[in-house]
């Protein structure tokens, strides 16, 4: 009893602490979207995540939740190294000890939730009383888990797709800037224009890697990229997807999008630092590239949403979005699930919002604005990838199938010259061998 | 007596070696030009062998920036190696000599079953020896990063032929005169297999330094991580400084490059010896 009119004291105390601070969301004039609750009792957790830049920022935020949600409590935040994080949380998953919090990626989701390793934090969203629906279904979806479709992550970021364009080879070529209602057969004409093969310029590189780029196109068909959301059957020899990746190829037959080997590798980076390098007038990459953009780019640019499709007028990015997770053997669920929620919440995501880079996965208007913001004068359409989230493609794909789709399709099509029929049949034999009968 | 070689002969040797050596000699080259690359010149095309605007200085003091824990990597990274190589010398000698000199049953079997141990790869007793370290209470200490690395089979190969090359009559010299088997080896064997004990430094020295799998398993906080964990660190998810990676890089191979210089020769007679490299 006595404890019960302590907490509700502190409830009480906290009310008027918040109202006294004027908060940041009623300064921008709307409602905040998910608000934080004190906890009930402090305690320790061990919280992991994969990036200095990160760290910090996160940091800041658990600061912020230890001094007025839950005084008390410890919370012992590591970094570990982005390149062998899966392999220490593997690690440390065989041995049956994972960290109480941690960062989670859409596509190693499946892994941890098909081994009981993750805690479902549908109890806490419902006890909370946050309805995960605010979180468009590209963000959530891949980190639903059971009959039930129990929401076990909750999202920390988001990243789409959009198309980033030199505008002085626009300008040389006497063409319009595009806008976010082009077609792709307004892509095409334009990369046909801006492409110079005697100086070895070419117009367009938008093949190169899951996220940024053929399964972009093979989304705005309709089509789910690569693997149907089931998880039961390779979708790359479907009508849809084989049209789409055709249209690519044709680019790439007229000399119009330069091969694998010319850009020197089959990955995102590749193609943006052959755009980087003035060798390519566009190419499609992700939000996170913005900073680095800004920051290295020395002929003027912007960034325009992907082309739509010309019969069902959609252009779809993937979208990706990092979550944070609970261990499912935490000692401390309920603390580890209140943490997630302040993480989750206006006041938590704020830090990532202020901190620029990538963009802050609550819903909230004055928490995206904030993140817009955060690019100051550069001057760039970073609205392009807020957009892109409107009609957005979750992850299907799962770390199996990586290299086969990442690597294999696309040297198969873009540099050894096989026909798109061939390609995706041999990746299709390669990916469905992968996936449950 | 040598044998003369005639000058073509010798030309093409020479070019062989010289190619040789620059293919060596090329990493080390990027990754000091790199470290002295503002970012805006990282991806430039055509590929740019020594930065336009170089700023080593500049990108030193972002490396500590974005790394503020960069020093303490190395001074635990300094200690793992030395805590290491006591650890073996201690350990690897007391085995050869006991390997070298007395003759027990099972002598050759246990030893073939030491060597045995070089055919094991690492992964495979990775997570059981993770859990061993965790249940030990030893993860997030230097014991954890110390004492498993403690012995090395190949170190006790090396020195157990090393001890073998020295005539028995020394040794048989001192215990005439009353010395205990312990006291032979301090006082006989080990400062006459000083070649050998060289190599053997340099090699330890060399794989405790670069290590990093084991050390990223069993420490997770900057008070016990080691130098090539605080490199792997600035690789982030999206974006990578390579110019800070590189600089973080020199600054790591730098140590080792002085080592190498000043021990060279023992170093290429060790692997000569050992008849394996690691």
């Amino acid at each position: 009893m006595f404890k019960m009119k302590q907490t509700m004291l502190v409830i009480v105390l906290f009310l008027v602490a918040s109202l006294l601070a004027v908060p940041v969301q009623a300064q921008e004039g709307s409602d905040p979207v998910i608000t934080p609750v004190v906890c009930e009792e402090p305690g320790s957790l061990t919280m992991w995540v994969w990036d200095e830049t990160w760290a910090a920022i996160i940091g800041a935020s658990i600061d912020v939740w230890i001094a007025e949600y839950c005084p008390g409590a410890e919370v012992d935040l590591q970094v570990q190294p982005w390149g062998q994080y899966w392999d220490v949380l593997k690690t440390n998953a065989a041995g049956g000890d994972l960290p109480d919090v941690f960062n989670m990626s859409q596509d190693r989701f499946f892994f941890y939730a098909d081994n009981d390793a993750i805690l479902d934090l549908q109890p806490y969203w419902d006890m909370y009383g946050v309805d995960t629906t605010i979180w468009g279904s590209g963000l959530v979806g891949p980190y639903r888990w059971g009959e039930a479709g129990d929401l076990y992550a909750a999202p920390v970021n988001w990243d789409t797709i959009a198309m980033f364009y030199n505008k002085d080879m626009f300008d040389a070529a006497g063409l319009d800037y595009p806008t976010a209602d082009w077609t792709w057969d307004d892509f095409a004409a334009d990369a046909a224009a801006l492409t110079d093969a005697d100086n070895d310029v070419y117009g367009a590189a938008v093949y190169s890697e899951y996220q940024s780029g053929y399964p972009n196109w093979i989304a705005a068909t309709g089509e789910t990229p690569v693997v149907d959301a089931a998880r039961t059957d390779c979708t790359l020899d479907n009508e849809d997807s084989i049209a789409a990746l055709n249209f690519l190829k044709g680019l790439y037959d007229e000399g119009i999008m330069p091969g694998v080997s010319i850009m020197g590798g089959a990955s995102a980076d590749d193609s943006f630092n052959f755009w980087a390098s003035e060798r390519v007038a566009m190419v499609s990459g992700g939000s996170w590239k913005l900073p680095q953009a800004i920051d290295e780019v020395t002929f003027n640019w912007d960034v325009v949403q992907l082309p739509k499709h010309p019969e069902t007028g959609r252009s779809r990015s993937i979208v990706h979005s990092v979550g944070y997770v609970a261990s499912a053997r935490t000692a401390n669920p309920d603390l580890a699930a209140n943490l997630i929620l302040f993480l989750a919440s206006d006041e938590g995501q704020m830090f990532f919002a202020e901190g620029g880079g990538v963009a802050p996965a609550n819903p909230s208007p004055a928490i995206q604005q904030m993140w817009l913001d955060s690019f100051g004068d550069a001057g760039v359409n970073a609205q392009a990838f807020v957009d892109a989230t409107a009609d957005s493609q979750g992850v299907t794909v799962f770390d199996e199938v990586w290299d086969v789709m990442n690597t294999e399709l696309v040297v198969q099509i873009f540099d050894l010259d096989i026909p798109v029929e061939d390609a995706v049949a041999s990746v299709c034999e390669a990916i469905n061998a992968e996936l449950p009968e | 007596m040598r044998r003369d070689i005639s000058l073509p002969i010798q030309a093409i040797s020479y070019a062989v070696l010289i190619a040789g050596a620059v293919v060596m000699i090329l990493p080390f080259v990027w990754m000091t030009s790199t470290a002295c690359k503002p970012s805006a010149e990282l991806n430039k095309l055509p590929v740019r062998w020594l930065p336009d605007n170089p700023v080593c200085g500049d990108n030193l003091d972002l490396l500590y920036d974005t790394s503020p824990h960069f020093n303490r990597y190395l001074l635990n990274s300094a200690f793992v190696t030395l805590g290491r190589l006591l650890g073996q010398l201690v350990t690897c000698s007391l085995a050869a000599y006991g390997f070298a000199r007395f003759p027990f049953p099972g002598r050759n079997i246990i030893f073939a079953m030491c060597l045995g141990l070089l055919m094991i790869p690492f992964q495979a007793i990775l997570i059981p020896e993770y859990i061993l370290i965790r249940d030990l209470g030893w993860i997030d200490t230097f014991y954890a990063l110390i004492v498993p690395g403690s012995f090395s089979a190949f170190a006790l190969f090396l020195l157990r032929q090393a001890f073998l090359q020295i005539p028995i009559e020394i040794e048989e010299a001192a215990i005439i005169d009353g010395a205990n088997p312990l006291r032979v080896l301090w006082h006989v064997t080990l400062p006459l297999s000083t070649p050998a004990l060289a190599a053997f430094a340099v090699i330890t020295v060399q794989a405790a330094w670069n290590d990093f799998l084991y050390p990223l398993v069993v420490s997770n906080t900057p008070d016990t991580r080691v130098v090539t964990i605080g490199i792997a660190l600035l690789q982030g998810e999206r974006r990578t400084p390579f110019n800070l990676l590189m600089m973080g890089s020199l600054l790591a191979t730098l140590p080792m490059m002085v080592i190498f210089m000043l021990l060279q020769r023992y170093f290429i007679a060790g692997i000569s010896m050992g008849g394996v490299k690691r």
